[in-house]
């Protein structure tokens, strides 16, 4: 999975470029990669414009992920969400836990503007 | 069962009576056989009481041969049960199928 | 006055993909099919008998209608050809049409009225006309008015548009808060609440008006029930979830601690009416489908077919062990996998025949006694075919035409193989549709040997 820095918005924050699946098959490589990247930043975005398919393994990874960045006093936001795996989020509730943002830019922004809480 | 042929407004009129299954398919198909192709014919079904797989053959072909001749085949009269065998067998879709002997042959 | 409907088989052709093959008709609304509000509405309008009439299959109508005892009124059905006018088909109709004043509705699925205006009195004075025109269809009145009838104020009357589920979405809603105007599933002795039988409401559970609830429902404890939910029959709420302004169709099963808000639910299929986008739920803990029992006399065809399977199997064995290799030497076996229809909708099953071609002794006694499908008759052991039902077909000349709600049962013979007259994908259709409904396991038996002599002349 891709990741890569971007201080464009004037601090440091990570973005993820997250497959098109995750499953129970493949949803350990997330859990695994995630601490590597906690590393460099704590403020990550998940970019999910590319994401068509989520199971309940593959959500509970990324809550997982969402627990891990607060423990390290940072956030994980979530950015280009398609309509269905938005209503996947809405039906588990899940869409509350998150900052959901139409595009990785906007998230980066909210980082930046110290709305994080 | 019976065949009774005769004729309205220069339409053919079949009138079966009796039921239509593998034992009296080949009598309606002989007769069938020896009629004018290219002439519209009706096959009054008020007497019919079943028809099965055989007697749907017989009916299909016919179908199929007027229409090579440019004629058409109606069908008058359905009771429910025989309706139904044409429901379930899609066979509708092959028929022009009228409630009255009168309306089928144009009147 | 009767009442002609015309229904065709193009008409809401969106309903029929996005409900699953259900016909349009019978697709709920407020827990209540279409053709229900339709026949209610005659009946207001001072209908006796209504008669429908498609060019599609109606076999689901005919059986859910019946002969309209239950409304007191005497219901008929009639097929007509997709391209039949307005005038052949009253012509296909005539003897049910020469009472005199009929109501014609054509292509409509719903009908905005309200149950206690005078419609009777109003359609009886009209004069004949098309009365009302919506996006898909009409009513029009046919017949010559009562002499000297004052025409009343017209009574509430229209055709909303349902052509996307987002229409179907705010006319569910609409109608649920409507529900003085029409007559509506369940009991409330409060208004806009209506509540089926043997609803088991667990303690810790809400339910916020208005709502209706269908039969066989279990709400568990901590779930709410929230304002502008329509729930159908056997569904099930587990616990600590909400629902609300959404609609469960029946047979939904929603797992815990979930939030179903603005949504039609389906199985565990999850649909945002306002997008029109749905999610197929492969997690059975948070959405499912609950499946009726099979019936008992499924396995009793399924223990037919598997011993009758079984004999043929012991008998081919040999002539298979040997002619095979010798078929595989002179290359006249040739292996074929090809996708088919499975008999679950929308599933899909691989299946391997070989190709033979009638050349040779070998390959000729290898035709006539069904060598090409031996591996087929394993399928019918393990309960995946049947060993006679519908051929499969992935042939697209029956693909449109096939809607037929009678069970799909492919198998590895066709019952069109038992008779001789089968021109073409069309006539093998019909034979095949004939003797599932007319069949039985021991009949099957006797067509299987007959499509076994048959093969001879392939």
């Amino acid at each position: 999975m891709e990741f890569h820095i971007d201080t464009s918005a004037g601090m440091t924050a990570g973005i993820a470029v997250l497959p098109d699946r995750i499953d129970a098959a493949n949803c350990a490589l997330v859990q695994q990669a995630f601490p590597d990247w906690l590393k460099r930043t704590a403020n990550i975005v998940f970019d999910c414009s590319r994401l068509e398919f989520l199971d309940s393994s593959g959500l509970g990874v990324i809550v997982s992920c969402l627990r891990k960045a607060i423990e390290h006093k940072g956030d994980l936001k979530l950015a280009g969400l398609g309509t269905k795996v938005t209503m996947l989020f809405e039906l588990t509730k899940a869409k509350r836990l998150f900052s959901i943002h139409p595009d990785t830019a906007s998230a980066v922004a909210e980082f930046s503007s110290g709305n994080n809480e | 069962m019976n065949i009774v042929e005769t004729t309205l407004n220069g339409v053919t009129v079949i009138s079966l009576e009796g039921i239509i299954n593998a034992a009296s398919a080949p009598k309606l198909k002989a007769h069938i056989e020896t009629s004018d192709h290219g002439i519209p014919m009706v096959i009054n079904l008020e007497q019919v009481d079943f028809i099965d797989s055989s007697g749907l053959g017989v009916l299909v072909g016919l179908a199929r041969k007027k229409k090579a001749n440019n004629a058409v085949l109606k069908l008058a009269n359905m009771n429910n049960r025989v309706k139904r065998v044409f429901e379930i067998t899609q066979a509708f879709s092959l028929f022009d199928i009228y409630d009255e002997v009168g309306a089928a042959a144009g009147n | 006055m009767n009442s002609l409907f015309i229904v065709r088989e193009t008409d809401h052709a969106w309903l029929r993909e996005q409900f699953r093959g259900r016909h349009p008709l019978l697709v709920t609304l407020c827990n209540k099919p279409f053709i229900e509000f339709l026949i209610d509405f005659s009946i207001l309008a001072g209908a006796r008998a209504i008669r429908i009439v498609s060019d599609g299959p109606i076999a689901e109508l005919e059986q859910y209608c019946g002969n309209g005892s239950r409304w007191g009124i005497e219901m008929s059905y009639a097929h007509m050809l997709p391209e039949d006018g307005r005038t052949r088909i009253l012509e296909k109709n005539r003897r049910f049409c020469s009472s005199g004043r009929m109501m014609i509705v054509d292509g409509v699925l719903f009908i905005d009225n309200d149950k206690t205006a005078n419609y009777r009195a109003w359609f009886a004075a009209i004069p004949a006309g098309e009365v009302i025109r919506g996006d898909t269809g009409s009513i029009t009145i046919t017949g010559e008015p009562l002499p000297e009838a004052v025409v009343p104020p017209r009574p509430r009357l229209g055709i909303p548009p349902v052509s996307s589920i987002s229409h179907y979405f705010a006319l569910s809603a609409e109608t649920l808060r409507a529900g003085d105007r029409y007559i509506l599933p369940g009991y409330s002795n409060e208004q806009d609440c209506f509540i089926g039988r043997n609803v088991v409401i667990q303690k810790g559970a809400e339910i916020r008006k208005p709502v209706m609830i269908g039969n066989n429902v279990q709400i568990m404890s901590g779930s709410v029930i929230g304002p502008g939910t329509i729930i159908g029959n056997n569904v099930i709420v587990d616990r600590e979830s909400t629902v609300s302004e959404s609609i469960l169709m029946d047979n939904t099963f929603v797992g815990e601690q979930l939030e179903v808000e603005r949504k039609i639910a389906e199985g565990n299929l999850l649909i945002g009416p306002e997008s029109g986008a749905s999610l197929l739920m492969e997690d059975p803990h948070l959405m499912g489908t609950i499946r009726q029992p099979a019936p008992g006399n499924r396995i009793v065809r399924y223990l037919v077919h598997a011993i009758a399977a079984a004999i043929l199997i012991i008998l081919l064995a040999i002539p298979f062990l040997v002619l095979r290799p010798l078929l595989a030497l002179q290359k006249n076996w040739k292996t074929v996998a090809h996708s088919y229809p499975a008999s679950t909708p929308g599933k899909t099953m691989v299946l391997k025949t070989a190709k033979i071609s009638p050349d040779g002794l070998t390959g000729r006694i290898a035709i006539a006694l069904a060598l090409d499908r031996f591996a087929l008759l394993f399928k019918v052991l393990e309960g995946s075919l049947l060993l006679i039902g519908h051929r499969p077909q992935s042939s697209s000349a029956t693909a449109g035409v096939d809607r037929n709600p009678v069970a799909f049962n492919p198998a590895v013979f066709g019952y069109s193989e038992a008779e001789d007259w089968a021109q073409n994908d069309v006539d093998t259709m019909i034979i095949d549709h004939y003797y599932a409904l007319h069949g039985s396991p021991m009949k099957d038996i006797s067509l299987v040997l007959n499509a076994l002599t048959n093969r001879k002349t392939v």
